[in-house]
């Protein structure tokens, strides 16, 4: 009996050597943000297709940044669909970027010194390539449908050498010099009387048929590019670039690279031009905490505070980043030492001339 | 014929049972004690001599052996550890001679001796709150705890392993640290002299040279003026043991423990020389991974007893270990990322493939003391114990860009693979930094405290007369520490660069140079003590006093130059003393109640005097001051014995600087008053005993300890200027890193001769996060309690079996530490948050074992 007695108070005993920390587990498991990750992506044209947007797909581009806005978050949640809040990312993207020809951006003649440092002994261009060749050397940085120039130049065609001047653009890599549409196109573009187009479709799609008219010896591989007015709220002269796949003259959608970025705000990804900041040595030093590098939280120390550790980010920012615009948020990363060495992070965003805490 | 048979078969029966009924037999009973603690013993032998006709004591140390011829006759009466007694009986026809409380002497030399110099307490004598652990219970339970916690069930106390590296435990009394709570070996202090903290590490495998742990709680009975104002922890080395003869043991636990033990004694000789030696190894890892570990342990004893009148003892012990470490705490949320969970230790990888401890701790402090028993006459006896000891050592951490091993929120860091510290790539970065002429980013160091200590302690124990003693006598002490950091590992680069040198400045430093800091600590302590008790009848009472001078001096080799006068400062000084007394009244054979009361003055810790890391001195830095009151009730009965007391500690005035700008805008230092803690509570403890086998033991501990007032606008003053105040909002916060409520159920059953075992059930709640009071200053958090840690229990398990292999005595012990692999939290460091979320902790160890056996030969 007196065993059986031992027996229940042992177990009784066992019973109540419940786990105490359960519910602390809990607690702690569910307060775990979804993971945070930093994304650099370059849309391939597969991506394209995860817009969910006809269009974009085709064309493998947005129309404008505020469609790139709305659907590049669909990209980034098919390609990334565990990422949570906090996460950035940098999308770059093809943006249609139709060429509206403005002012002409430079005029140059074609120098002496200049034929003879590319090694054209006869001071003077016989092929388009030349005059690629020239102008890529000449203006380096030009930029995706951007640059517009009127050259002057010598041109042999084959026997004799004259002064030449022409418009050349710069569309997709390679100088060109498009073909200005006249009064006599527009007519026979259906335009008539008129001297543009108000829509960029029909400009589309009719010239490429006109090109098949006018060139009809064309090769394949052939490109041809053509300048006409659209008329929007301005006349605004365009430029389209055309090449001939063996039956038709096709427009390639010019297109220029744009980036813009994400942040994840828990729920979706949202247009966000946080740039994440991570501290740097000098920069402890800078702010009085050269001697650890960190910022020490410890209650009763200086930067136990948040407005303390602000005040020292502002002193920071502003030493590197002093043209900073308005409204420009930074996610400042730097070590702590809460009795531990860890790192934490504050997102701050300039307003007022001065860097705030950003709430979510 | 069968009826013929069965008659005569009866008839001798009848004779034979008339021969019994007629013949002349006694009997004798008493009740065998433990002549110096007066506790019963439990199994010792009652024999006829010369005869195997014997009985054995019960649970109550009570026996009675019957069917003795009538007539003179001797008894014998022997226990293992004690010396054999003879006593004459006159033994009368149907009577029993009752022989009462047979008092047996321990058979260890010097023990009497040691236990007078240790002021161990007497049950129903000396009026304090009393546990002992006897070296049986350690053998039985110790298995790979820390010393400490086989004190576990003791009432107010809470221990835990911290960590979890082999001896890293740490123990608090009543909600004090360790610099609160006296911890004497053989009745020499060992409390740090600089710091007043102690390093279990020290004493860790030295389970085998402990004969018992008396925890007395509160001011503790001790004469010397020691720090106890939680409590005093008495630990009594073995002696050397009379019987010649040894053991051998062997051990294994978890993760790969193992120890191995051998222990030798001569016996007392012809001559009155005997000598006890001991020595051990201990290795393997603990629970916790990277907590590998090697300990050598050793301990001697020699006793010569010269004469009737002088009695000579040296004892030397010592544990030189090293073993890796889990410095530091993580948060909840860590652990649970790791998929080692509470087994992760984010201060250790691998460095070419070998386990490299990035945090460690080496030490070896051996202990030896020289003491001296005269009896001088009747009535005075003179005890004295020289002692001296020599630490090296210290504990291994990291230098330079040490962000490089701390373990980052971010879960990318490059230094971090599978959760260890990529110590390969640390190496290759400082060698690509050596390939430009710089020195290594990141190293490993050792930041080491050598010291030496001296010191001198005796006793003069003179009966003025049958009811008054008068003891008096000195303590003198020299110690000397020594701290630097030394480089241990460039890890790839050739050379790492400190600055900190004025002697030396812009230094390329190899390994096993100086670097960060080096400076010596120089303590003289000179005290004397004198107590009176007054025993009479039923009343015993004492009242003690103690003075003591302490002097520091602080030598700084790196802060100054050489040439300059101000890198030794002159001795501070600094006057403590203490009064206490107390009485025990014993109202019946049964019931005693007791109480005691105290006030001591603490002279300032080392770093208290010495400000900045530099010799500048904290010019008005005050005594603590504490005092107690407790009051307690015993009982005591054949199978029941309780204990119940009340007590109130108050310690004020606990150290508080702060640095303002003076008038000049100079540095000053301030010495605030007005910190103050209470800490009060009751305990229980009581020991049952059924039908012989069992017993049951409880015990009880609530605590009410917290920090006492605000500190509201105290001004600090400049002269006549105010040049600063200070807010402290402290009151009605509870102290923290102790549980304040503990319980505790142990149940011991003998199975059957020599079958033990053994359940112990541990509770532990009000564990509220460890924080410093002092950086309370912020108005917004008055009241905010730190985090209150997850309430949790523990059961261990134990089995000892007695027997005999080839004649030698054998026992085999097993234990199983936290039964049900409890999960919970041991330690915990608050965060800002004052919740689960940023509290810093230890876990506690889940499921562990050990087996061990022990041959006696």
């Amino acid at each position: 009996m007196k065993k059986i007695q031992l027996l229940m108070v042992s177990l009784a005993m066992l019973v109540f050597a419940c786990e105490p920390m359960t519910d602390i587990h809990n607690e702690v498991d569910n307060a775990k943000d979804a993971p945070v990750g930093e994304i650099d992506l370059e849309m391939s044209d597969d991506d394209y297709a995860l817009t969910g947007d006809e269009n974009v797909e085709n064309f493998k581009s947005f129309g404008s940044d505020d469609e790139a806005k709305e659907l590049i978050p669909n990209v980034l949640d098919s390609k990334y669909p565990a990422l949570g809040k906090g996460s950035l990312a940098k999308v770059t993207y093809n943006l249609y970027n139709p060429f509206r020809l403005g002012d002409t951006l430079d005029t140059h003649t074609v120098t002496d010194a200049e034929y003879t440092e590319l090694g054209f002994t006869y001071k003077s261009f016989s092929s388009d390539k030349h005059i690629d060749g020239f102008l890529k050397w000449k203006y380096p940085e030009a930029t995706y449908n951007k640059m517009v120039v009127d050259l002057t130049y010598n041109w042999y065609n084959g026997s004799s050498t004259g002064e030449v001047t022409k418009g050349m653009v710069y569309f997709d890599g390679t100088w060109y010099n498009p073909y200005i549409l006249v009064q006599d196109d527009y007519d026979n573009l259906e335009r008539v009387g008129k001297m543009y187009f108000s829509s960029e479709d029909e400009a589309e799609f009719k010239i490429g048929k006109y090109l098949a008219l006018v060139l009809p010896y064309a090769v394949e591989g052939q490109e041809q590019a053509v300048e006409y007015n659209y008329d929007r709220d301005d006349m605004e002269p365009t430029a389209l670039k055309y090449t001939f796949d063996g039956t038709s003259w096709a427009a390639k959608q010019s297109v220029a690279p744009n980036t813009i970025s994400f942040g994840h705000d828990g729920t979706v990804w949202v247009p966000d031009n946080t740039i994440k900041y991570e501290l740097t040595n000098a920069d402890y030093e800078l702010v009085g905490s050269g001697q650890y590098n960190n910022f020490d939280v410890r209650p009763g120390k200086d930067d136990e505070t948040e407005e303390a550790r602000i005040a020292k980010l502002n002193t920071i920012l502003k030493n590197n980043f002093p043209n900073t615009e308005e409204g420009q948020k930074y996610l400042c990363v730097y070590n702590v030492y809460s009795g531990a060495n860890e790192v934490w992070q504050t997102k701050v965003v300039l307003s007022g001339g001065d860097y705030i805490k950003f709430e979510e | 014929m069968k009826r013929g048979l069965l008659k005569t078969i009866m008839l001798l029966m009848m004779c034979a049972l008339s021969t019994a009924v007629f013949a002349q037999t006694g009997s004798v009973k008493g009740t065998v004690y433990d002549g110096d603690t007066e506790e019963a013993l439990i199994g010792a032998n009652v024999i006829l001599k010369g005869t195997s006709k014997g009985t054995v004591t019960d649970v109550n140390g009570a026996f009675t052996l019957g069917d003795l011829p009538v007539g003179a006759t001797t008894i014998v009466v022997s226990y293992i550890g004690y010396e054999d007694l003879e006593l004459s009986a006159r033994i009368t026809d149907g009577g029993t001679v009752d022989l009462g409380k047979v008092n047996l002497s321990s058979s260890a030399v010097g023990l009497a001796e040691i236990e007078i110099i240790a002021s161990v307490a007497i049950d129903r004598k000396t009026p304090v709150a009393v546990s002992n652990i006897k070296a049986d219970a350690i053998e039985a339970k110790m298995g790979t705890q820390e010393f400490p916690e086989i004190l576990k069930s003791t009432p107010g106390v809470y221990a835990t392993k911290t960590g979890g590296g082999y001896g890293d435990g740490r123990i608090n009394l009543r909600g004090f640290d360790s610099e609160n709570v006296a911890v004497l070996i053989n009745g020499v202090p060992v409390n740090d002299m600089e710091n007043g903290r102690v390093y279990w590490s020290n004493w860790a495998g030295l389970t085998d040279a402990t004969n018992s742990m008396q925890v007395q709680r509160g001011l503790g009975a001790s004469k010397v003026a020691v720090p106890s104002v939680g409590g005093t922890i008495n630990i009594l080395s073995k002696a050397s043991d009379a019987k010649s003869g040894g053991s051998f043991y062997l051990g294994h636990a978890n993760s790969g423990y193992q120890k191995v033990g051998l222990v030798l004694s001569s016996g007392l000789t012809d001559e009155g020389w005997a000598f006890t030696v001991s020595a051990s190894q201990t290795k393997g890892a603990m629970w916790v991974d990277g907590t590998e570990f090697v300990g050598y342990s050793y301990f001697a004893n020699i006793a010569k007893i010269i004469n009737k009148k002088h009695e000579i003892n040296f004892t030397a012990l010592g544990s030189k270990q090293r073993h890796g470490q889990r410095q530091n705490r993580l948060r909840i949320s860590d652990y649970r990322d790791q998929s080692r969970g509470r087994q992760y230790n984010a201060d250790w990888g691998y460095k070419k493939g070998q386990i490299t401890h990035v945090e460690d701790n080496f030490y070896h402090k051996p202990q030896l003391s020289l003491n001296h028993y005269w009896t001088i006459n009747n009535t005075t006896q003179l005890s004295t114990s020289a002692y001296a000891s020599f630490g090296t050592g210290g504990g291994g951490g990291t230098a330079g860009e040490t962000s490089k091993f701390s373990y980052a929120l971010d879960q990318n860091s490059a230094y971090r693979e599978g959760g260890l510290i990529d110590l390969d790539l640390i190496v290759e970065e400082n060698k690509a930094t050596s390939a430009n002429g710089f020195g290594s980013e990141s190293i490993l160091r050792a930041s080491r405290n050598d010291h030496k200590w001296y010191g001198i302690l005796s006793t003069l124990d003179k009966d003025l007369n049958d009811d008054l003693k008068l003891l008096g006598g000195i303590d003198l002490r020299y110690y000397k520490g020594s701290h630097y950091r030394e480089v241990t590992d460039l890890l790839g680069g050739h050379f790492f660069l400190d600055d900190s040198d004025e002697n030396n400045p812009n230094a390329a430093l190899q390994v096993g140079d100086k670097m960060s800091y080096h400076n010596d600590g120089v303590v003289l302590w000179e005290g004397v003590f004198g107590q009176l008790e007054y025993t009479k009848n039923k009343l015993a009472a004492f009242i003690s006093l103690a003075a003591s001078n302490t002097s520091y001096k602080r030598i700084d080799y790196f802060n100054y130059l050489d040439s300059d006068p101000n890198r030794e400062t002159d001795y501070q000084n600094f006057f403590g003393y203490s009064v206490k007394g107390g009485a025990n009244y014993n109202l019946t054979e049964t019931h005693n109640v007791y109480a005691n009361v105290g006030y001591f003055e603490k002279a300032p810790f080392f770093d208290a005097v010495f400000l900045n890391f530099q010799n500048d001195i904290n010019e008005g830095v005050k005594n603590q001051k504490v005092v107690s009151y407790e009051l307690g009730y015993g009982f005591r009965k054949s199978n029941f014995t309780a204990n119940v007391n009340v007590y109130t500690t108050k310690w004020k005035d606990r150290t508080f600087t702060r640095t303002v700008q003076g008038v000049d805008g100079e540095d000053l230092t301030a010495n605030i008053l007005g910190v103050n803690a209470t800490h009060s509570g009751i305990e229980f403890d009581g020991e049952y005993t059924v039908n012989g086998k069992m017993t049951i033991k409880g015990m009880l501990s609530i605590g009410d300890w917290k920090w006492q007032n605000d500190l509201k606008d105290v001004k600090i003053f400049d002269g006549q200027t105010e040049v600063g105040s200070v807010d402290l909002f402290i009151g009605g916060l509870k102290v923290g890193d102790a549980a304040q409520t503990t319980a505790a159920i142990g149940l011991d059953y003998e199975l059957m001769k020599g079958l033990k075992f053994g359940l112990d059930y541990n509770y532990f709640d009000n564990l509220y996060a460890d924080y410093d009071p002092l950086d309370r200053g912020n108005e917004d958090e008055k009241g905010v309690q730190s985090w209150k840690v997850p309430n949790y229990a523990t059961f261990d398990v134990n089995m000892t079996y007695k027997f005999k292999v080839a004649s030698l005595n054998t026992s085999l012990f097993a234990n199983v530490y936290n039964l049900t692999d409890t999960e919970y939290i041991s330690d915990a460091n608050d965060g800002s948050l004052h919740n689960a979320t940023d509290a810093l902790v230890y876990y506690g160890f889940g499921r562990t074992y050990s087996v061990g056996m022990r041959i006696r030969f």
